[in-house]
């Protein structure tokens, strides 16, 4: 509840736009309508890959535990950090206090960045292989015969999609710490919303498209 | 009066337990068919979940005309005395800042969720038993992060009534797909 976006309608009549039924400013809510569009979004995509996999007679399962799952799990740590950092962030901003926000702020974008990186050198080793959108590696389809070859396209769909918002999200604080002056904790705190929001589809990803697909030994 | 008390108490708890039997039941129906039987059994399980709600709801009635969802969901922004107004000033002070431990507390909640998650993948689990724990991790933590990290559990209950039961019915209405799924397999 931004002061700042209740405080603009005070003194309004009702009918002037002066009653908040959810008592939260005009960005805030704006920013929760699109994080609802964008569950959906995500939603719809993962559940495009399950009906895929349950649709196939066999589906590749390449990560083993040693490299890949330890990877993505370093992965994950350095999401939900950057969610703790963001917190810290808000917290900051809401004490009015910018200059720590603002550092605060640069820890969250320095985890974002080290997942995207981390993820890309994942993407690379993949590609490396013989892995396309819409076509396994000469060695994958040994091992599985008759693996679907709509593995790649989940795969590189959703994390490719997931990677997207990580990286708009990097541009969108990064924009937010460098004009820190200019904003008030209500946009510290919706961008907050928005990288919180990109947590969050992770912890759905990484169990699904990771988890679920352990090389057995 | 006490007795009555004890009547609502014991009232409101035998329909607890009812909506929890009907829930059990629809857990039980998705457990053993898996849908296999198509529309049927995704139909039997919305039904069951939709008695679950109907006897469910006269407790959560009662608990918000009692007012014992106040303390849950910040929901009355006039309180009636000053002094109680000055409360609600402080727990809102509160939910701005100076909770850092309480987020870092969530923070470390969430770790071990995914370590137990990962743990999970390490031992090789079977595959359904998997894929249940997984996703019911996945949602407790998802919960985690929407009512800690995004603030929702410190809005108003007008907000979380209209963000939170929209996008969940929005995204159950997709497993609708499943069973045609399952048909696509066997047609192979």
């Amino acid at each position: 509840m931004s002061e700042a976006g209740v405080e603009s309608y005070a003194g309004a009549s009702e009918w002037d736009g002066g009653a908040l039924p959810y008592k939260v400013g005009h960005k805030k809510l704006g920013m929760w309508l699109f994080i609802m569009s964008d569950s959906l979004t995500f939603g719809a995509l993962l559940f495009a890959y399950s009906y895929a996999r349950i649709a196939s007679v066999e589906w590749p399962k390449p990560f083993p535990f040693f490299p890949s799952i330890v990877f993505s799990s370093v992965m994950t740590l350095c999401l939900l950090s950057s969610s703790l950092t963001m917190v810290m962030a808000v917290s900051a901003a809401k004490r009015r206090d910018k200059r720590t926000a603002r550092k605060w702020i640069f820890a969250t974008m320095f985890f974002g960045a080290a997942f995207v990186v981390l993820h890309l050198i994942e993407w690379g080793h993949l590609i490396g292989d013989g892995l396309m959108a819409f076509e396994l590696p000469e060695e994958w389809l040994k091992m599985w015969p008759g693996a679907s070859p709509l593995f790649g396209a989940t795969f590189f769909g959703i994390t490719g999609l997931h990677m997207f918002h990580v990286f708009s999200g990097l541009c969108y604080l990064g924009v937010i710490a460098l004009f820190i002056k200019r904003f008030d904790e209500e946009h510290v705190e919706v961008s907050g919303l928005y990288w919180h929001f990109v947590d969050l589809v992770w912890m759905f990803v990484f169990p699904l498209i990771y988890l679920l697909s352990i090389k057995p030994s | 009066m006490e007795h009555r008390v004890k009547e609502t108490k014991f009232f409101n708890m035998t329909l607890l337990l009812l909506a929890g039997l009907a829930v059990l039941a629809a857990l039980w129906d998705a457990g053993t068919s898996q849908f296999r039987g198509g529309t049927d059994d995704l139909f039997f399980v919305l039904a069951a979940l939709l008695v679950a709600l109907l006897f469910a709801t006269p407790p959560i009635l009662f608990g918000i005309r009692s007012g014992w969802f106040h303390e849950k969901f910040v929901i009355d922004d006039e309180p009636a005395s000053s002094e109680a107004h000055a409360a609600a000033e402080a727990r809102e002070a509160d939910s701005h800042g100076g909770k850092n431990s309480l987020f870092i507390f969530v923070w470390i909640a969430l770790l071990a969720l995914t370590g137990l998650e990962v743990f999970l993948g390490y031992v090789q689990l079977r595959k359904d038993l998997m894929l249940t724990i997984l996703m019911g991790a996945s949602i407790i933590k998802a919960a985690l992060i929407v009512a800690y990290f995004m603030h929702l559990r410190f809005e108003r209950m007008s907000l979380v009534l209209t963000i939170v039961p929209a996008t969940v019915v929005c995204l159950c209405l997709m497993l609708i797909l499943f069973p045609d799924g399952f048909r696509l397999l066997h047609l192979r």
